[in-house]
């Protein structure tokens, strides 16, 4: 799978990277592509284009505080969890993700 | 005890660890008054130990640093100081921190910025940590490495990191 995601937190930078490194390895583990935006008290960083969103497959969003650019996601598959789920079960995340992909 | 990673690193900061820090007090309030004397006593002379205490416990306020696994990285911007400080501090008995999950935190890095700066790095900084202390093999090092200079090393490898 290509996978994108977004992770952002309330205030602003820990959990933000600790999501984005938890997705990043269970994607990696798992055999699948990812690349993740973070947004935080820095701003937006490693932003999703144009070309990553078409890409795509799926998009998780692992976010607790609204997003900006929202409207680049309107036509892809998208899961929103909690940030602390990116940062401690991403695994079972993906697989979940995985399962649901392949039954549609 | 110091290391100035100024030339390979894109900020300015000053790296102590100390891994044997005997702490008397056993919660983060009580500690963040301790480190802050220690802190102004023995390496920031300038500043007030109260000032650093301040910026600990106003970042504190908004939500627990303690990010599980027995780390926390308490932050903040302090007046009075002109470059940015990291501490790595070991410490000898466990702190009630309100960890997210719950357990008593022993692995401390404490990020203090100036005040004044328009800069970022603190927060540079802290996403870098927090992104690399996923990592189990650093969890590992952190945790277990005996030894200071290595200890060194392996945090400035974790700040320079690219994510």
């Amino acid at each position: 799978m290509n996978i994108i995601a977004i992770t952002a937190c309330p205030t602003g930078v820990a959990h933000t990277f600790m999501a984005k490194k938890g997705l990043e390895d269970a994607a990696k583990k798992l055999g699948h592509t990812i690349k993740v935006e973070t947004q935080g008290a820095t701003g937006i960083e490693n932003e999703l284009s144009e070309d990553d969103v078409k890409n795509a497959d799926i998009l998780i969003l692992a976010v607790e505080v609204g997003i900006s650019k929202r409207e680049r996601f309107e036509n892809i598959k998208k899961v929103e969890i909690p940030i602390a789920t990116a940062i401690r079960q991403s695994e079972s995340l993906i697989k979940k993700i995985e399962e649901k992909l392949r039954l549609e | 005890m110091k290391t100035n990673l100024k030339a390979n690193l894109d900020m300015n900061v000053s790296v102590y660890t100390y891994l044997d820090y005997l702490n008397e007090s056993l919660n983060k309030f009580g500690f963040f008054k301790e480190i802050s004397n220690f802190i102004a006593e023995t390496i920031v002379e300038e500043i007030s130990p109260i000032s650093i205490e301040k910026a600990l416990l106003a970042r504190e306020a908004l939500r627990t640093t303690g990010f599980g696994d027995g780390f926390a990285i308490p932050h903040g911007k302090v007046v009075g100081i002109n470059k940015s400080y990291l501490f790595f501090i070991r410490s000898k008995n466990k702190l009630e921190w309100d960890s997210l999950d719950k357990q008593p935190v022993q692995f401390i890095f404490i990020i203090l910025v100036p005040d004044s700066s328009e800069s970022n790095d603190h927060l540079t900084i802290l996403s870098r940590l927090s992104y690399n202390l996923m990592d189990a093999s650093y969890q590992e090092k952190i945790k277990l490495e005996g030894d200071n200079k290595k200890i060194k090393l392996i945090l400035e490898e974790m700040l320079m990191k690219n994510i």
